[in-house]
């Protein structure tokens, strides 16, 4: 498999794990409303 | 899109302000601040709009999860604009560009110690809130100081009260960078920044890229001298200290550097890129 096609495939396999990964930890895990940062900064 | 683009490169400035309002538009916190902002935006700033990227990392990390929401997030908008976001939406971007205005001499530094961005994400973002459960790279965060600490510590008369040692050095921290992004462009970006780091290695496989068709490249180095973070373009159009501002494709007196997209990349006429992690 050439360079840029090997570029292409990873491209695409890794949009997919991306949008797995959003998906388990936003319906498996719940994370939607724990990315709240308990901010302290003084 | 290519002259779409290169019009819309002489507007970015403003493209940056919009990011910066949106980022910290208040009003729709309670929707979108679920949301990891597409650039680092210190979820503590009052009229922040979305969640800090780099912060919710570290919560996940501090309490020993797996933050695959964020990352997900993250790595989709990198395979997809690399560090685009670095270069058009990042409100403390916009801010090193504006203080960098200054009259002062100038510096430009060589990209051979830029790896230490990887060392400031595993080790302040990975391994020292992992042993103490604290988001220690936003405790120190410049971004932090300027887009936060500040404006709490003059709105809220409580909070000056709990002014300590932590805001000095914070404080300190912030002199320091403002020094060095007077006279370098960008430092922070290039040496410091974790999400910077998250997103360089995409820019060898994302989907928007840049295509150097060398047989026509005169070598005159234009593109070097316009880019704020100093790359070689004709060499690695794609390296991962790009932050696709797209100076250098309005720049090249030849046309040299185009916009690609992952796809029109493998057309047989055009050069191969020379993507460089």
């Amino acid at each position: 498999m050439n360079r840029p096609k090997l570029r292409l495939v990873v491209n695409r396999v890794i949009i997919g794990l991306a949008i797995l990964a959003i998906l388990a930890g936003l319906v498996i895990f719940s994370q939607w409303g724990s990315v709240w940062l308990n901010a302290t900064l003084l | 899109m290519q002259q779409f683009l290169l019009k819309l490169t002489t507007r970015r400035g403003w493209v940056q302000f919009w990011a910066a309002v949106i980022s910290n538009s208040y009003v729709t916190q309670r929707i979108t601040k679920g949301l990891p902002c597409p650039s680092l935006n210190c979820y503590a700033c009052p009229t922040a709009a979305f969640a800090c990227p780099i912060g919710s990392t570290q919560y996940f990390i501090g309490r020993h999860k797996v933050p695959l929401y964020v990352l997900g997030v993250i790595s989709l908008i990198g395979i997809v604009i690399g560090r685009a976001s670095c270069g058009w939406f990042c409100p403390f971007g916009w801010f090193q560009e504006w203080v960098h205005k200054l009259p002062v001499p100038k510096l430009r530094l060589p990209n051979r110690y830029n790896w230490t961005r990887y060392i400031v994400l595993v080790v302040l973002v990975g391994i020292v809130p992992f042993l103490t459960g604290e988001p220690w790279f936003s405790k120190l965060c410049p971004a932090g100081a300027v887009e936060a600490a500040i404006p709490v510590a003059l709105l809220y008369p409580d909070i000056q009260a709990q002014i300590g040692l932590l805001f000095w050095l914070k404080m300190a921290i912030l002199i320091g960078f403002l020094a060095w992004m007077a006279v370098t462009l960008r430092p922070f970006c290039r040496w410091v920044c974790p999400l910077g780091a998250l997103w360089s290695p995409f820019n060898a496989i994302s989907a928007f890229r840049l295509e150097v068709n060398l047989a026509n490249c005169s070598g005159c180095n234009q593109c070097q001298a316009v880019c704020p973070v100093d790359i070689r373009v004709f060499e690695e159009p794609n390296s991962g200290a790009c932050i696709r501002c797209l100076a250098c494709v309005r720049a090249c007196p030849r046309q040299t550097i185009t916009v690609a997209t992952l796809k029109a990349a493998e057309a047989p006429l055009s050069q191969p890129n020379r993507a460089l992690p």
